[in-house]
């Protein structure tokens, strides 16, 4: 017991770091404050009043939900397909497609945004090229549809990998026997994939898939290169930077922010609760 | 070969190539002309004529045309975007000078002792990484401008600790777990205090976890964008802020200068694959969540 205290320097740097913004955006969210001139000034609720009437406040929820539903959905889908398919491969080759595979997880995603604007938006962009020699006219930025449907592509592109690794682990988690005894019972392939694989993976897919939705709702650095001034794409990340510093208004600004952590907090609530079953049930097993 | 094995092959084949292809197209248009990079038709997909002239234009200049119309308010300084991935690496080496010790005595305690409350405090931990970044950026802006943090790199540093220091502590407390207990208590016989201990018997069994733990922090400051985009100016702005900057400021955009600089700034990430194949998952189970 004698050096619990080695903890304190870390936590007096993360509470300092953490507190003290959490309880200052509470402050700022009770003040009428704009950065333009003047000193916050206490206006009690009514920037929450605000907020309930705000379409935009809204809307950007429910954008930001549709889209990350969305998103989460594809990603789920092909990252299993991914997964299932990365699993044949062993050895140097099995290697060198995975490190490959797991490449745009780590490029910044600023740089994503860049990426998907020349591919998309830009004069000589490839996408608008091919679509129109398909007979296709796509217009990023004034069809909506087309814009919608890029972004999910760009947030595919970026993050389908991840829930290949992490379903990847708990395939090759599935002890070997369990698919020679299917075998010996000649089991078909369907079969061992609903009773076997599945339920050894259903807890990581959960899991992966709450990873991926509170990730996509938090969209912010891509969507802004991308797209940052288009009603369609503005989410909670972009309304609440934009409210809060391009407009200047500090005030209800941080209200929409504090809402926006809110969301963000019960996710992860419900991410915490169901790792930490997982963990539970791991342990009595 | 049966058809199962065919149909895992051209996917996995489709995903290889779909996730290589953008790499492709950032590499030819970093290799054009500008006027050749932003002509529409067939020849966007291949160069024609071959000319460094982006990156040139992003790492050889002493004061590139494009950026340096970004950042007239800081006249005859001479910098290209050597000085951005100067600043983006200054900000990192200060983030692991700072995270690294702290994490470590606080990855100690977690991992050794029982106390109250250490589970919440360590999910508390957790949770400060999976917060918006948007929510956390406004109480930060305002308290920078009073401070006069905005634009230094003491000011990125500290920020970054948010979300690096939380991460260090876990990857760390990972390897402490496995260092037995008994040598602990070996090395308190053999008289070794706090420092010595640290020094001489923990440190060197956790080098590992330390390596880890400093390529995750390099890998999330690389990429941090939010915080740079409004807590710096010119000063200390890192690559990231410094690329959309090209895209955002200028009236006509360098694409093939975006090109080179793009490519640079997925170096570290091939570097990070490479290395860190096994750890990735794990990482990103907690870690990543941002």
């Amino acid at each position: 017991m004698r050096w619990w205290w080695l903890v304190i320097p870390a936590f007096v740097l993360v509470g300092i770091n953490s507190f003290a913004p959490i309880f200052y955006i509470v402050y700022l969210s009770f003040t009428s404050y704009h950065m333009t001139g003047g000193t916050p000034k206490f206006i009690g609720l009514e920037n929450y009043y605000k907020l309930v009437q705000d379409p935009d406040a809204w809307m950007g929820t429910l954008r930001g939900l549709g889209f990350s539903i969305m998103c989460t959905a594809i990603e789920l889908l092909i990252g299993l397909c991914l997964a299932l398919a990365l699993k044949e491969y062993k050895g140097k080759i099995g290697t060198i497609i995975t490190t490959i595979t797991v490449l745009p997880l780590f490029v910044p995603p600023v740089t994503v945004g860049t990426l998907f604007y020349s591919l998309a938006k830009a004069i000589f962009s490839p996408i608008p090229y091919i679509l129109g020699n398909l007979g296709i006219r796509y217009q990023f930025g004034t069809n909506p549809y087309h814009t919608i449907i890029t972004i999910v592509y760009m947030d595919v592109w970026h993050w389908t990998s991840l829930v290949a690794i992490i379903l990847l682990a708990a395939l090759s988690g599935i002890p070997s026997e369990y698919y020679e005894a299917a075998r010996i019972d000649r089991a078909s392939r369907w079969t061992i994939f609903r009773r076997i694989v599945i339920p050894h993976i259903r807890f990581p897919m959960v899991v992966a898939a709450l990873i991926r939705f509170i990730d996509t709702f938090k969209i912010y650095d891509e969507i802004w290169v991308l797209t940052g001034w288009l009603p369609i794409t503005k989410f909670l990340s972009i309304l609440t930077v934009r409210t809060a510093i391009g407009e200047a208004n500090m005030g209800y600004g941080s209200a929409i922010g504090l809402f926006f952590l809110y969301i963000v907090i019960i996710f992860t609530a419900l991410f915490m609760l169901i790792t930490s079953i997982d963990e539970r049930r791991k342990i009595s097993k | 070969m049966d058809k199962i094995k065919i149909v895992t092959h051209i996917f996995t084949l489709f995903v290889v190539i779909s996730i290589l292809l953008p790499v492709y197209w950032m590499l030819i248009l970093s290799f054009k002309s500008i006027v050749e990079a932003t002509t529409p038709g067939p020849g966007i997909f291949w160069v024609k004529h071959f000319s460094l002239e982006g990156w040139k234009l992003a790492f050889a200049n002493p004061m590139a045309a494009t950026s340096g119309a970004t950042y007239s308010s800081s006249a005859g300084a001479s910098y290209n975007f050597l000085t951005f991935i100067g600043n983006s690496l200054i900000i990192i080496l200060g983030g692991m000078a700072v995270n690294v010790p702290l994490g470590l005595l606080a990855a100690y305690a977690f991992s050794r002792y029982k106390f109250k409350g250490d589970n919440h405090i360590f999910f508390w931990f957790l949770t400060n990484r999976m917060a918006p970044a948007a929510s956390f950026l406004l109480p930060y802006y305002h308290m920078y401008s009073i401070l006069n943090l905005i634009d230094t790199y003491q000011g990125m540093i500290l920020v970054h600790t948010v979300f690096n220091l939380p991460l260090t502590i876990w990857v760390l407390k990972g390897f402490i777990d496995d260092v037995p207990q008994e040598l602990d208590e070996a090395a308190s016989v053999d008289g070794y205090g706090l420092m010595g201990f640290f020094r001489h018997v923990l440190i060197p069994m956790v080098l590992p976890g330390i390596a880890v733990a400093c390529l995750f922090i390099f890998i999330f400051s690389w990429n941090e964008f939010l915080f740079a985009q409004f807590l710096t100016h010119f000063r200390a702005t890192p690559l990231t802020y410094a690329i959309y900057r090209l895209i955002d400021v200028c009236t006509m955009i360098m694409w093939h200068e975006v090109g080179a600089v793009t490519l640079v700034s997925w170096i570290p990430a091939a570097i990070f694959v490479v290395f860190m194949r096994k750890y990735i998952t794990r990482g990103f189970m907690f870690g990543a969540v941002k």
